[in-house]
């Protein structure tokens, strides 16, 4: 079995067309069946299993980048890193540093390199979150490392406007300190703003996470396009530009 | 101890997108969106670094990528670790990368898989499952003063060589 496997054209899209009329719930039922990481965390694929706890699961990867490439994966099927809690986010990647020890002492390994993609379009293969923790000795030369490209001071401060307010929206229900500050900024202004405001904008936030779990395949980003304001299609093109 | 550059950015907190307590993340003006995200005191590979600081890093990872999608239209976000400079690190204060992406953005981090033998791919394992067995209890913020210096030196002692020799390799970066 191949764990990187996509599947056909044909398979795909027959896939696409059964999912348009599930429920979530038998949509996740579905999505379990059909994912081999959730097959091999009941045991029903074979695996080189190293290491294994109540939550997540580490196996060596059959197609690896490195000898001892390890796949470390939740139980639970999640299709990306947003919908995960953050619980379990933090006990995966404690697993993580010490699976990256392990290679460093078992393997001898001169490095590690610990590597998520999330959708697509960075390069995720599987519908099942997982991440990668990968060997490296010196002049292995794997393309790991992100490019740089020149940017224009004026677009860079343009992106840190628009990106710290989603940032700041993002952090805003949990981060009591950051609220608060928010507050007394807001209220020195003249603004009032409640913050249920922010809770809503962050359960939609969620909502729009969930769609994506419908498949990760799909360009997510389009539909949320149209909602955000005229700014954030100006951020995308500069993207697109560079 | 060597002057660092991630220390000196945490102290000018220029283009700073988000701090608390332990951990702070600036945009990175090597490539637009791509943010940077460290612990804010100084140390140098995940292997230095306190479990619960590991744990809270990748919750804030995984916030700013979703503030990736939903702030830029982003349809993928990388999250990337170099740990050591076979790896790809450059400056010796551990850091992650969060990237966003979207299609034919140019950039291309997919590998050639290497074919292994069975015989190969069954010793490995075996290495690394003997290793993996001494993964245990994680370390909590709770204990923190008793706990970190007692888990430091146990790090020196055990890692010994190796260890030091990740951090000697960052040393000698000009």
């Amino acid at each position: 079995m191949e764990l990187n496997s996509q599947m056909t054209p044909e398979q795909a899209q027959a896939m696409q067309e059964k999912l348009k009329d599930m429920s979530p719930e038998e949509l996740k039922e579905f999505q379990k069946q059909q994912c081999i990481f959730c097959h091999i965390c009941e045991g029903k694929v074979q695996s080189k299993k190293v290491y294994e706890d109540e939550t997540v699961v580490a196996v060596l990867d059959i197609n690896p980048a490195n000898a001892g490439h390890i796949l470390l994966f939740p139980k639970e099927h999640f299709a990306i890193m947003p919908l995960m809690p953050d619980d379990l986010i933090s006990h995966i990647f404690m697993v993580a540093k010490a699976l990256s020890n392990v290679l460093l002492k078992a393997l001898k390994a001169k490095g590690t390199n610990i590597f998520v993609a999330n959708g697509v379009s960075a390069g995720q293969k599987a519908q099942h979150f997982m991440l990668h923790i990968i060997p490296r000795n010196d002049n292995d030369n794997l393309p790991l490392a992100v490019p740089k490209r020149a940017v224009n001071k004026a677009d860079l401060e343009k992106l840190k406007t628009v990106l710290k307010k989603k940032v700041n929206e993002t952090f805003g229900v949990k981060e009591k300190k950051k609220e608060t500050k928010e507050k007394v900024k807001k209220e020195g202004k003249g603004k009032k703003k409640e913050p249920k405001v922010v809770e809503a904008e962050f359960k939609d936030v969620k909502k729009k996470g969930a769609s994506k779990e419908k498949g990760p395949k799909k360009k997510a980003g389009k539909k949320q396009k149209k909602e955000e304001g005229t700014n954030l299609d100006d951020i995308a093109s500069l993207l697109n530009k560079v | 101890m060597p002057e660092c550059q991630f220390c000196g950015l945490i102290e000018s907190r220029e283009n700073m997108l988000y701090e608390d307590d332990k951990v702070i993340a600036f945009l990175d003006p090597s490539y637009l969106g791509k943010i940077m995200l460290m612990p804010k005191e100084h140390y140098p590979i995940i292997e230095n670094v306190p479990d619960f600081v590991v744990g809270h890093l990748f919750e804030v990872a995984n916030k700013l990528s979703k503030a990736l999608f939903e702030g830029l239209n982003a349809t993928g976000t990388n999250i990337i670790v170099n740990n050591g400079v076979s790896a790809g690190q450059t400056i010796p204060h551990f850091c992650i990368s969060i990237v966003p992406r979207r299609e034919n953005d140019g950039i291309n981090l997919q590998w050639q898989p290497k074919q292994l033998s069975d015989d190969e791919m069954s010793t490995v394992e075996l290495q690394l499952k003997e290793e993996a067995k001494n993964i245990g209890s994680f370390e909590g913020e709770k204990k923190e003063p008793v706990n970190m210096d007692e888990k430091t030196e146990k790090i020196e002692e055990k890692e010994g060589d190796e260890e030091n020799y990740l951090i000697k390799q960052l040393r000698r970066i000009p």
